[in-house]
C-alpha cells in the first residue's frame, strides 16, 4: 500500500519550491543569456533530473522492500511447512483408531466346561455327567485394577424340587479384584479366591490336565476346586526372574458340614460354607511359591516349572477339641524342548497334610497324616495347527489313613492306588477329546473308562 | 490364637497402607517410549501407517499361520544419519481376556531385535513382561519358527497369554517381510535382500 502511494506522488510530481527558487537564481545570474529557449531547454533538464533523483531514490526504496517482503514470505512459507510436518508427525505419533477397535472393551465373558461319560465296574455303573459349565466374567476396573470371577454350574445345575432332575450346583468359584502397586506386590481383594495350593487348583480348565477326571489327590487331599473367602497379595520376588509369591489369608477348616474322614472323603467336607455364620472355622494362611525356568538363560531350565506351597489353619471338630493343621504341595514339571525326548513332558506332584493333635479328629482311621501323590509322563505329538495327540501314563494315588494317633486306637485301612492312562487328543486350543482309563490297583470295583469333551474359550 | 489375630491386624494394616501408595498402571510403555528402548542409537523415527490390501492379508495369514485381526500396521521407521536401520512394529493379541498390546523391533533383514510389552490389562498371564522371556525371541525372523513349546519356552500359569504374543511375533515377521519390507525396496528405502 505505501509503496503503491509513493508510485503514485512521484507520477504527478513536478518541481519542488526548492527547484523553482534556485531557477528564478538562475535566471538572475544568467541575464547574459541570450533566449529564452535555452532557458526552457534548462528548465527541462533540471526537471528531468529531479525527476530522474526522485525516482530513483524511489527506486531503491522499492527494492529494499521487495527484499523484506520476499524474505517475509519465506519465512511464513517454513513456518507453515514446519506447522504441516508436526501436524502430519502428530497424526502418524497417534494410534490409527482401528487399532483400539479389534478387541472389546468393557466385561468381558469366557468360558470353559466339561462333558463327560463315565463307565464304571461299580455300582454307579455308566452315566453321563455335564460336570462343568463355568461363566468367567471380567473387568477392567482402572488402569491397575481388574475384576475376575467365575460362576460354575455343576453336574446339570439346580432345582428348587426334591425330586428335581437337577441335583447339581450353583457356586461363586471367584469373585475379586487384583490391584497392581508394582511388579513385586498386588492386593487380591477380599472376595472369594482359589486356595493357591497345587497347580490344579489354581488352574482347573480341562486342558490342564490330560486325563477325563481331576488327579485324584486333588479330589481327597487337596478337595479341588478350593476356593474360600479370602483376601492376600501376590507378585514376583524382585531380582530372581521366574520366581514368584502367593500369601492368602482365608477362613479355615469347619465341621459344620462334615468332618474330617478316612476314605473318599478327606478333607474335603471340612470346606466351610461361603457365607456360614457362627460355625467354628477359624483363619488360615497359604503361602506359595512358584519358578518358572522359561526366562532363565540356561536352556536346559527353560523346560522347568515348579511350586512348593503350604497352608496353615486350624481345624475343631468338637467343642473341646482341635488341631493345628498343616498342609504342604511340591510339584514339578519338566518339558523336553529337544534331543530324543523332545516333547516328552514328566509331572510330579506331591501333598501332605499333617494334623498337630489327631486325637481332636473322632475318625478312628485317621491318623496324623493325609497324603496324595501323581507321577505321570506324556507326550505331545505335534499335528497340524493347533492339533495335538497327547498318550499319557500316571501312576497317582492318595492315603486318608497314615500315621498314628496320640492316645486314642488308630487303624490304618490304607491307601487307594490307581495306574491312569489314556489319549487327550486337542482338536484347537479352544476344544479336546479325552479317553482314560483310571485302574485301581487296590479295588476293580473302583475301576473306570470315561470319555470327556472339554472347552475353554 | 492370639498370633493369628495378631498377624490378621497386621494384613489388613498392611492394605491399608499399600492403598496410600501410588499404584503402578498396567500400561508400561507408550510407543514412544517403546521406540527409544529398542533403537537407542536412532536419531529420528518415522511413523506410518498402512492398511493391507485384501491380498496382503491373506498373504500374511497364511504364511504365518495367525488370523490377522488389525486391519493394517502401524509401525515407525527407526533412521540414522538418513537412513533406514530398523522398524518398530506395533500388534496387539488378546490375553485370557483382554488384548495385551506390545512392540517388535526388527532390523532391516526381518530379525528379531527385541519386544517390549507396552500394555498388559489382567492381573494373571502378565509373566510374559519377564524380560528373559522376551529375549527368546531375539534374531528370530520370517524363516524361524516362533512357535510355543518349541523354540519359545512357555510360562506355566500363563500359557494363553505366551501363545498368543508368540503367535503375534510371527505375524509381525510376516507381515514385514511380505508386505513392510518390500514397499521400502519399492520406494528405494532399503536394498533388496539376497536370495535366501
Amino acid at each position: 500500500m505505501r509503496t503503491g502511494l509513493i508510485i503514485f506522488a512521484l507520477s504527478k510530481s513536478r518541481p519542488s519550491l526548492i527547484c523553482r527558487k534556485k531557477t528564478m537564481k538562475t535566471m538572475k545570474t544568467m541575464k547574459t543569456m541570450k533566449t529564452m529557449k535555452t532557458m526552457k531547454t534548462m528548465k527541462n533538464v533540471l526537471r528531468l533530473t529531479c525527476a530522474v533523483a526522485v525516482l530513483a531514490g524511489a527506486l531503491t526504496g522499492f527494492a529494499q522492500d521487495d527484499k523484506r517482503i520476499d524474505a517475509l514470505e519465506n519465512q511464513i512459507r517454513a513456518m507453515q511447512q514446519r506447522m504441516d510436518a508436526i501436524k502430519e508427525a502428530d497424526a502418524a505419533n497417534r494410534p490409527p483408531e482401528w487399532l483400539n477397535q479389534v478387541y472389546g472393551k468393557g466385561l468381558t465373558f469366557n468360558f470353559y466346561g466339561e462333558a463327560k461319560y463315565n463307565m464304571t465296574k461299580g455300582s454307579d455303573g455308566n452315566y453321563f455327567d455335564p460336570h462343568r459349565f463355568v461363566l468367567i466374567p471380567g473387568y477392567k476396573l482402572s488402569d491397575n485394577a481388574y475384576f475376575n470371577s467365575e460362576i460354575e454350574i455343576e453336574h446339570g445345575g439346580v432345582d428348587d424340587k426334591d425330586d428335581s432332575r437337577f441335583r447339581g450346583e450353583v457356586e461363586i468359584e471367584q469373585f475379586y479384584s487384583d490391584v497392581k502397586i508394582n511388579d513385586w506386590l498386588n492386593w487380591r481383594s477380599l472376595g472369594v479366591s482359589l486356595i493357591p495350593v497345587g497347580s490344579i487348583n489354581l488352574h482347573h480348565e480341562p486342558d490342564q490336565f490330560y486325563s477325563v477326571h481331576r488327579p485324584i489327590m486333588y479330589k481327597y487331599i487337596i478337595p479341588s476346586t478350593w476356593m474360600e473367602g479370602s483376601m492376600g497379595f501376590f507378585g514376583d520376588v524382585p531380582q530372581v526372574e521366574g520366581l514368584s509369591w502367593f500369601f492368602l489369608v482365608s477362613q479355615g477348616l469347619s465341621s459344620a458340614n462334615g468332618t474330617i474322614k478316612d476314605g473318599s472323603k478327606g478333607v474335603r467336607d471340612t470346606r466351610p460354607g461361603l457365607n456360614a455364620k457362627g460355625d467354628n472355622r477359624q483363619l488360615a494362611y497359604t503361602l506359595r511359591f512358584q519358578y518358572d525356568g522359561a526366562s532363565s538363560d540356561t536352556e536346559w531350565l527353560k523346560g522347568l516349572s515348579g511350586s512348593a506351597s503350604t497352608y496353615f489353619g486350624n481345624y475343631q471338630e468338637t467343642t473341646t477339641t482341635d488341631t493345628d493343621v498343616y498342609l504342604w504341595d511340591l510339584e514339578a514339571k519338566y518339558r523336553w524342548r529337544d534331543g530324543f525326548m523332545k516333547n516328552f513332558e514328566l509331572i510330579g506332584d506331591y501333598a501332605q497334610w499333617h494334623f498337630a493333635s489327631p486325637d481332636a479328629i473322632a475318625d478312628a482311621n485317621v491318623g496324623d497324616r493325609m497324603f496324595g501323590y501323581r507321577l505321570e509322563l506324556a507326550y505331545h505329538h505335534v499335528l497340524e495347527g493347533d492339533q495335538e495327540l497327547i498318550p499319557f501314563f500316571r501312576l497317582e494315588g492318595y492315603d486318608t489313613s497314615e500315621g498314628s494317633k496320640d492316645n486314642n486306637a488308630f487303624a490304618d485301612t490304607g491307601s487307594s492306588n490307581y495306574l491312569t492312562y489314556g489319549v487327550y487328543y486337542q482338536l484347537n486350543r479352544h476344544m479336546e477329546l479325552k479317553a482314560a482309563v483310571r485302574q485301581s490297583m487296590d479295588d476293580a470295583d473302583n475301576t473306570e473308562f470315561s470319555i470327556g469333551v472339554g472347552y475353554q474359550f | 490364637m492370639k498370633r493369628k489375630t495378631q498377624l490378621t491386624w497386621l494384613a489388613l494394616a498392611a492394605v491399608l497402607l499399600l492403598t496410600a501408595l501410588p499404584a503402578q498402571a498396567m500400561r508400561y510403555l507408550t510407543p514412544m517410549q517403546a521406540q527409544k528402548l529398542c533403537f537407542p542409537e536412532a536419531d529420528k523415527f518415522e511413523w506410518q501407517q498402512r492398511k493391507f490390501t485384501a491380498g496382503e492379508a491373506a498373504q500374511i495369514q497364511k504364511a504365518s499361520g495367525v488370523v490377522l485381526k488389525l486391519p493394517g500396521a502401524w509401525y515407525a521407521l527407526a533412521m540414522k544419519d538418513g537412513q533406514v536401520i530398523g522398524a518398530v512394529i506395533i500388534d496387539c493379541v488378546k490375553g485370557k481376556h483382554e488384548a495385551i498390546d506390545f512392540v517388535v523391533a526388527l532390523d532391516t533383514a526381518g530379525k528379531v531385535r527385541s519386544i517390549e510389552i507396552l500394555e498388559y490389562r489382567e492381573s494373571i498371564g502378565d509373566e510374559v513382561r519377564r524380560a528373559g522371556w522376551r529375549k527368546q525371541f531375539q534374531a528370530k525372523d520370517s524363516r524361524s519358527k516362533i512357535k510355543l513349546h518349541d523354540d519359545i519356552a512357555n510360562i506355566t500359569g500363563a500359557t494363553i497369554s505366551c501363545r498368543n504374543v508368540t503367535e503375534g511375533v510371527r505375524r509381525v515377521c510376516h507381515t514385514w517381510q511380505l508386505v513392510l519390507r518390500p514397499a521400502l525396496v519399492s520406494a528405494k528405502r532399503l536394498p533388496k535382500l539376497a536370495a535366501r
